[in-house]
């Protein structure tokens, strides 16, 4: 499991910290991974620079992407039960 | 009766909300706050919020001009709730580059310890999967 935001490093390295976190935090300062994706929020409002519009996206062994979650607004974020059942479609799906 | 009734349904609802933030079970978002992050639309929260206000207002009716601005304020929470989720918190359209099936793009990026990660879906199948979350920042 990967969180990727605009954020430098070490403001990654303190959320982590204070979440108490395990997970690899990834930096896309320039947007990059954002722009090929096509999930760069441009001009947010009430922010100085471009993020990320959130988003979950689930990736298999081979490198291939098996589910997308987008939100319509900005309160939301992927339910764990939907992410666990994306999961699971995918092992299932490895294992046929 | 009706005004104690709005101060509940609007003021409660709030506190409600407030304190569930941060609040979990299991992992999982405490009841209001997952309304908020897992609704389109928080109907109860809003309906509580709404109906609260225009107890207030149906309770102005031979009230004490000091109940006025309590029942002002209650407005203004439910107005600026109904706003925020109907409106200010929605996200532009956008268009997505990749589609379920396609090899997810190739990075090199600075991880939290400053060291670089990359990834490329061409020559990297070595683990069991991944799950990216990108979310806004600044937090």
């Amino acid at each position: 499991m990967l969180a990727v935001s605009v954020d430098p490093p070490d403001v990654s390295a303190r959320l982590r910290a204070r979440l108490e976190s395990r997970i690899t935090f990834l930096s896309d300062p320039r947007s990059e991974l954002l722009d090929q994706l096509g999930i760069r929020h441009r001009d947010p409002p009430g922010r100085e620079t471009d993020i990320a519009f959130p988003t979950a996206i689930l990736v298999d062994a081979q490198g291939k992407i098996r589910w997308i979650y987008q939100s319509d607004t900005y309160r939301q974020r992927a339910r764990p039960d939907e992410i666990f059942t994306a999961i699971e479609a995918m092992t299932a799906r490895e294992r046929s | 009766m009706a005004f104690v009734l709005s101060l509940l349904l609007v003021f409660g609802t709030a506190v409600l909300v407030v304190s569930n933030f941060g609040a979990s079970e299991d992992g999982r978002a405490a009841w209001a706050t997952g309304q908020m992050i897992h609704a389109q639309y928080p109907w109860l929260l809003l309906a509580s919020l709404v109906g609260g206000a225009v107890l207030g207002l149906v309770s102005l009716r031979n009230a004490r001009w000091r109940r006025w601005p309590v029942v002002a304020t209650e407005c203004f929470v439910a107005a600026i709730v109904v706003w925020y989720v109907a409106s200010y918190s929605w996200l532009p359209e956008r268009s997505l580059n990749v589609a379920v099936g396609d090899d997810f793009p190739a990075y090199s990026l600075l991880a939290h310890d400053a060291k670089p990660r990359s990834f490329d879906a061409g020559a990297d199948i070595d683990d069991t999967g991944r799950l990216y979350i990108f979310y806004r920042g600044d937090w």
